[in-house]
């Protein structure tokens, strides 16, 4: 199932917790990383991503996001609403 | 909890973003010109919380200013919230206060007072940089000033007292001879007035000249151009009224039956000179530039709309509002001060829609000027629907320099996953030749989910870009966007 930024938070007290986990059992690439980097959780077109590196990666999409494809379902009113931004 | 889910526009590459960043030393691909020293400035609209009314208008979101600094090369960025007064009064009660655009009588109660619309202005609208200060615009309501340095917003400036209206328009030009400001502003007594006051504003930010004028009917007033001798104000079409906002609905509805007016006036005259012309039924928001021509002619270059291109501004008969009527082309209008007739002749120099937010050369602003610049799509370039997603052809893929001499077009493109936001035209430093410069401008990129800010040579569009300035997120919408010098900006 998708996890969503809004399934997340609903969850939030379990994934806290699983959070806790990958903090304390850092992946063996972290041995390189600044003393302070931890997993990070950052959100990506609505759905989690977890960089468990332990080098603090924000995340960064990869070509082929189709970042368009949700406007053609726009209808021309809402097309044309997003007026100065296409 | 706040919830953009039933906003239909918050959708894929414009899902809220409502951060604010800062980027040092930011990814470059190509060579940042060393010589351009100053900052590109951005402005538009994002929502801090979700509309309250799901069919409001965009341009009725948070002001979110954004700042592309460039130093020898190096080019930071820099994004942040215009801290209005709405934006503070919604941050204390964490969640969203006001209702409709421009229209005060749909607020929350705690926040409602008609009596003072221009409280509720989210300055979202254009930049100005005049007299060595940076200000955030939007046409209901006071500039904000912002540091040029932190984008602080520092509040907002009614010029020692001296700028009499309640509103100040989006749209100021600058007379690149005195370096005098020509602004005004409409609805300028409270809202739905048909009172225009026009000031001129000398290099040091002082306001040195008033005029007070009505408008034939009360109607966006968005956009202004100036000549020498002249001041032009075009409207068309859109109307409003005290009744219609206390019935609850968004400020403005579309009147096909209104004609488009210009007024022309005198810039050092009284006011009382105002003439108005009457045109067919046309939207006009944005302008390239006016000069007088000789013989008593005035030629204003403007990418007008034929007609209403706001869906959220709806026909006031009840008639759907028509997309196939929403294009803009480039348009060159003649007045004629000495015929007795009250209308002007257009012609259509280009036979394809462009975007109609227009720039130009600014330091040829109120001159005769041979370029303007802007976005258009041009259906024969690719666009790669595997990487980026289906836009069903809606996509600003190109940057032209149209010349209004020769009728010919230069044109930049962006690449087959980009679209592109309004450009700015950037001088060549040390360069005085109209056009001798750089183009400037923020691409979506759909197939990475990132932001990009294209820099092209001006003279010389079809090489493509010669530096992309890469975020690695989606930044802010623009609405307008200006280019300051370090001496500009007092960051020297």
């Amino acid at each position: 199932m998708k996890l969503t930024r809004r399934l997340f938070l609903k969850r939030s007290a379990l994934t806290g917790g699983a959070l806790a986990s990958v903090a304390a059992f850092p992946p063996a690439m972290a041995r390189f990383a600044p003393a302070h980097a931890t997993a990070v959780v950052t959100f990506f077109d609505g759905q989690l991503w977890l960089d468990t590196s332990g080098l603090s990666r924000s995340y960064r999409a990869p070509a082929g996001a189709r970042g368009a494809a949700p406007l053609a379902q726009l209808t021309d009113a809402d097309f044309h609403a997003l007026y100065g931004r296409i | 909890m706040t919830d953009f889910s039933q906003v239909p526009t918050k959708v894929g590459y414009f899902q809220p973003e409502r951060f604010e960043a800062d980027i040092y030393d930011c990814e470059v691909q190509g060579q940042v010109p060393k010589e351009l020293n100053g900052a590109f400035i951005r402005l538009g609209g994002d929502w801090l919380y979700p509309p309250l009314f799901k069919d409001d208008a965009p341009l009725n979101s948070d002001g979110y200013i954004s700042m592309f600094r460039f130093r020898n090369g190096v080019v930071d960025y820099k994004g942040r919230w215009v801290k209005t007064h709405r934006y503070q009064a919604q941050r204390a009660a964490n969640r969203q206060l006001y209702g409709y655009y421009r229209n005060p009588f749909t607020d929350d109660p705690s926040v409602r007072d008609p009596s003072r619309p221009n409280l509720r202005t989210v300055s979202n609208t254009a930049p100005l940089i005049h007299a060595g200060k940076l200000f955030t615009l939007k046409e209901d309501g006071l500039p904000h000033r912002i540091d040029p340095r932190t984008l602080d917003t520092l509040g907002p400036h009614d010029f020692d007292g001296k700028w009499q209206s309640e509103t100040f328009t989006a749209h100021p030009k600058i007379d690149p001879v005195s370096g005098e400001m020509i602004s005004f502003g409409y609805e300028a007594t409270g809202m739905a007035t048909d009172d225009l006051f026009i000031y001129t504003i000398d290099k040091s930010g002082a306001v040195r000249h008033e005029m007070r004028v009505k408008v034939p009917y009360v109607s966006i007033i968005h956009d202004q151009a100036i000549t020498q001798k002249h001041i032009l104000i075009p409207f068309g079409g859109y109307v409003t009224s005290l009744d219609r906002l206390k019935a609850g609905k968004v400020h403005w509805g579309w009147d096909q039956t209104k004609p488009s007016m210009i007024g022309v006036l005198r810039r050092d005259g009284d006011g009382k000179d105002i003439r108005w012309f009457k045109g067919p039924e046309r939207c006009m928001m944005h302008t390239f530039n006016a000069h007088d021509a000789g013989n008593g002619k005035i030629v204003l270059y403007a990418p007008f709309w034929d007609s209403n291109f706001f869906p959220f501004f709806p026909p006031v008969d009840g008639t759907p509002w028509n997309p196939q009527k929403a294009k803009s082309f480039v348009r060159k209008i003649t007045l004629d001060l000495k015929s007795k007739k009250d209308t002007w002749t257009e012609e259509v120099l280009w036979p394809f829609p462009v975007q109609d937010l227009g720039r130009v050369d600014t330091r040829f602003m109120s001159l005769e000027q041979r370029y303007g610049f802007t976005g258009f799509a041009d259906p024969q370039r690719p666009f790669d629907e595997a990487r980026a997603g289906n836009m069903k052809g809606r996509v600003t893929n190109c940057y032209g320099r149209f010349d209004f001499t020769s009728g010919k077009l230069n044109a930049y493109f962006a690449g087959p996953t980009h679209s592109l936001q309004e450009c700015q035209f950037v001088p060549r430093p040390g360069s005085t030749e109209e056009g001798d410069g750089y183009l400037m401008g923020v691409a979506q990129n759909y197939a990475e989910m990132r932001s990009e800010l294209i820099i092209a040579d001006a003279k010389n569009l079809e090489a493509g870009d010669i530096a992309r300035v890469i975020l690695p997120f989606r930044t802010s919408a623009q609405v307008h966007g200006m280019w300051g010098s370090d001496s500009e900006l007092g960051l020297a």
